[in-house]
């Protein structure tokens, strides 16, 4: 049973020759293409009640069906100037992550598998495989929102009471939330496990001294991403 | 919701305390000594009083008790006021029916079908959060935090234990197994922790651009706006027809004396208080729709509904509410805001907070110095939380919490506090219903604790009618109130700047 444990366990592990090389690149292209999105996002209102602004969470954490539909549809009554250019953040914004996501997934996946398999354990192998799955479950997300904005207005809002039967959500929005949440433990767990992990070979002195140049490396690159994006956010009350 | 869970209006109508309630209340007041609390009266015998119905989040619920008791023994009500859920209240008994009518019962049959863990229509792990902090009495939610931070403490404490072990004995391979699955352990704790950040980071975020509410309150809303439909009532128009429309009444015999202008000017309101923000005022709905719409646009552009998802909007719980779009280069819109409030800029959209910000129990709304002596009474409906504060006794010593919130409740009940100070005769008119054991913002409320608030509600309407000796309440006295009232006006008219303010409120 060992045996086979085992076999299993090298048939789905992948050594990933150069990983740090392609880890560098995934995680080079999440950052820049975090910080596009983000600038992006300041571009995001909508009339919900008064005009107000939203975030990408609020399109995928929403209180329900309903509010999911007033800010989308709520995007089309602001003035009319305003709609196209919130309309094409939105679009431009869910094109990108399209792009973001292999760069996201595919740098937890890297880290996931390179604990994998210096350790020889299944977890961390089951981790890398799951974001796969997350994959998947952001791209049928970006595609039903990119699927709700092509209509004007997108969504028919329907009151919570017509009548004596209660509102019940749809099917189709309660997978979604589902979707999107499974979708945020399998990275954030993934992510998570995995640093710290590697936060124990570092403490542990497992590291080969030679890897610290790649580490200052991933630090400096963290550390002008927090800067430019601070600096930009300050630019951007400008535009 | 599981039916076994919803209390039904013969529940509480056929309970046997509150059968008791109206025995006991009909055999003492019989035709020897009848129950008059009011000059106002119709042809049946109804007796009609001006009624004010407190604001309290879910301790609302008592209300219908406490008027299901007064409808019983032959009470109307003729103008109507509330906030929050005091407001709720007033306009189903608005738009159900005539004022001739009895609505308790009818109102009883809306709120019990009502699952009130729908108005938490936030996010689920807000309503899940809320429920574990308000379901007690007490917030203890403290327990549950400190089992996370403790046993995150734990594990960091073993990860440095086992990580300084594994130095000493590196071959051991047990030890450094353990160690790893600490590490990873702790992985998901961040993992727990950092969602948990992201969250409420979002929350907050959502908090500061959503109107600085957790709930966006469209379940409410559209079920107000639901059962103002099944009541005919559609637009504001429709809602201040049914506010304003006039039962078929006279003066009692023999007080004509009493009363010579008879009953001339007498004309119904209804009143919900909401705080507005952008102008810091106290406004009333639907009187104070000519501040924002000209009436031509009244029934296009707001829904009556609205004026209750007003008065309820309590901060930080539900979204705020908004009117935009307020036709500022309008002369009737500029002259009612300079009317009402002495503003000659009206602001181009307000926001609405729950109406107990300024004024939760707005006992004043109906005086009018003018009368001498009142044709009806002005009957209040008190909700009491109010426990036995030992912290009140040591005020150096009071938490952020308490001096937060006490901070919040000298300022907001000091209006109401203060016109009652200053008209005590007004004190004669209120009742109160003791709900100390319950939290005003659970929403979780079992069917029992319905029922048993329903039930409060009774007895203090009992014990306001008929006195109530073991806890020192005196029955409501209608002539004593008259004179009251009568030796007040009087010795106060054009002394009292209370007086003077309220000039401009009229029956």
């Amino acid at each position: 049973m060992d045996l086979t444990f085992n076999t299993i366990q090298k048939c789905i592990t992948w050594p990933v020759p150069d990983l740090w090389f392609y880890f560098k690149i995934f995680f080079t292209a999440f950052l820049v293409i975090t910080m596009i999105m983000m600038l992006q996002s300041n571009h995001f209102y909508t009339r919900v009640g008064s005009v107000k602004k939203f975030s990408m969470l609020d399109l995928e954490f929403p209180t329900s069906s309903k509010y999911m539909a007033k800010i989308l549809n709520g995007i089309y009554k602001l003035p009319s100037e305003k709609v196209s250019k919130v309309l094409g953040a939105l679009r431009c914004n869910l094109f990108l992550d399209f792009l973001f996501m292999p760069a996201a997934y595919g740098s937890i996946f890297l880290l996931c598998m390179h604990i994998a398999d210096r350790n020889n354990n299944i977890l961390f192998t089951f981790l890398a495989w799951l974001q796969i799955l997350a994959y998947a479950f952001d791209v049928i997300e970006n595609i039903t929102i990119l699927k709700m904005i092509k209509q004007s207005p997108p969504l028919k809002i329907v009151d919570f009471i017509r009548d004596v039967e209660d509102f019940k959500e749809p099917v189709s929005f309660v997978l979604y939330t589902r979707m999107v949440i499974i979708k945020w433990i399998i990275a954030i767990t993934g992510f998570m496990c995995a640093f710290m992990m590697m936060l124990y070979f570092w403490l542990a002195n497992l590291y080969n001294p030679e890897r610290l140049p790649q580490l200052y490396f991933l630090i400096a690159e963290v550390a002008v991403f927090i800067l430019l994006t601070q600096a930009f956010k300050k630019y951007s009350k400008y535009i | 919701m599981n039916t076994s869970e919803v209390l039904t209006p013969e529940e509480f109508t056929e309970n046997l305390e509150v059968i008791s309630i109206i025995a006991e209340l009909n055999k003492h007041f019989n035709d020897k000594n009848p129950l008059i609390v009011s000059d106002i009266i119709d042809d049946d015998r109804h007796q009609y009083v001006d009624l004010v119905q407190k604001g309290g989040g879910v301790l609302g619920i008592a209300l219908v008790g406490y008027t299901y008791v007064l409808e019983q023994m032959g009470i109307r009500f003729f103008k109507l006021a509330g906030t929050s859920a005091g407001a709720i209240n007033t306009s189903l008994m608005t738009v159900i029916s005539d004022r001739e009518k009895p609505k308790s019962e009818e109102i009883l049959k809306i709120l019990c079908s009502l699952d009130f863990m729908r108005l938490v229509d936030g996010h689920w792990l807000a309503r899940f959060l809320i429920k574990s902090i308000i379901s007690k009495k007490k917030i203890t939610c403290v327990n549950w935090k400190n089992i996370f931070l403790i046993s995150f403490l734990v594990i960091l404490f073993c990860d440095i234990l086992f990580l300084g072990l594994r130095f000493q004995y590196q071959q051991n391979h047990f030890i450094d197994y353990i160690s790893k699955s600490f590490f990873i352990v702790t992985g998901f704790y961040l993992a727990v922790f950092g969602s948990a950040l992201i969250y409420i980071s979002n929350l907050l975020n959502k908090l500061k651009n959503s109107g600085f509410g957790i709930n966006p309150g469209d379940y409410f809303y559209d079920w107000v706006k639901f059962h103002f439909k099944e009541n005919g009532v559609e637009t504001v128009s429709e809602f201040q027809n049914k506010a304003n429309k006039i039962p078929d009444i006279k003066l009692r015999e023999g007080t004509g004396k009493e009363h010579p202008e008879g009953i001339e000017n007498l004309t119904p309101k209804v009143a919900l208080i909401t705080s507005e923000l952008v102008t810091q005022n106290k406004v009333h709905f639907p009187e104070m729709c000519d501040l924002f719409r000209i009436p031509e646009y009244f029934d296009k552009e707001i829904h009556p509904a609205g004026f209750v998802r007003a008065s309820m909007a309590i901060p930080g719980f539900f979204e705020s509410y908004f009117i935009e779009k307020i036709p500022i280069n309008n002369s009737a819109i500029q002259l009612a805001w300079k009317t009402r409030f002495q503003i000659d800029k009206p602001p181009t959209k307000v926001r609405f907070v729950d109406g107990g910000l300024l004024s939760n129990f707005p006992i004043s709304i109906f005086f009018d110095p003018i009368i001498v002596i009142p044709r009806l009474p002005t009957f209040g409906i008190n909700l009491d939380d109010s426990t036995k504060d030992e912290n009140a006794e040591d005020p150096e010593n009071w938490s952020t919490g308490s001096y937060a919130g006490r901070l919040i409740n000298t300022m907001r009940s000091n209006y109401d506090k203060d016109f009652l100070l200053k008209n005590a005769v007004y004190s004669k008119g209120i009742g109160s219903i003791k709900l100390s054991n319950y939290n005003w913002l659970n929403f979780f409320l079992t069917k029992d604790e319905k029922l048993a608030m329903l039930i409060e509600g009774a007895k203090s309407a009992k014990a306001f009618l008929m006195g109530d000796k073991l806890n020192d309440i005196e029955a409501f006295n209608w002539a004593n109130y008259k004179a009251s009232r009568a030796e007040y006006i009087i010795n106060n008219r054009n002394f009292n700047p209370t007086i003077e303010e309220n000039q401009s409120i009229k029956k």
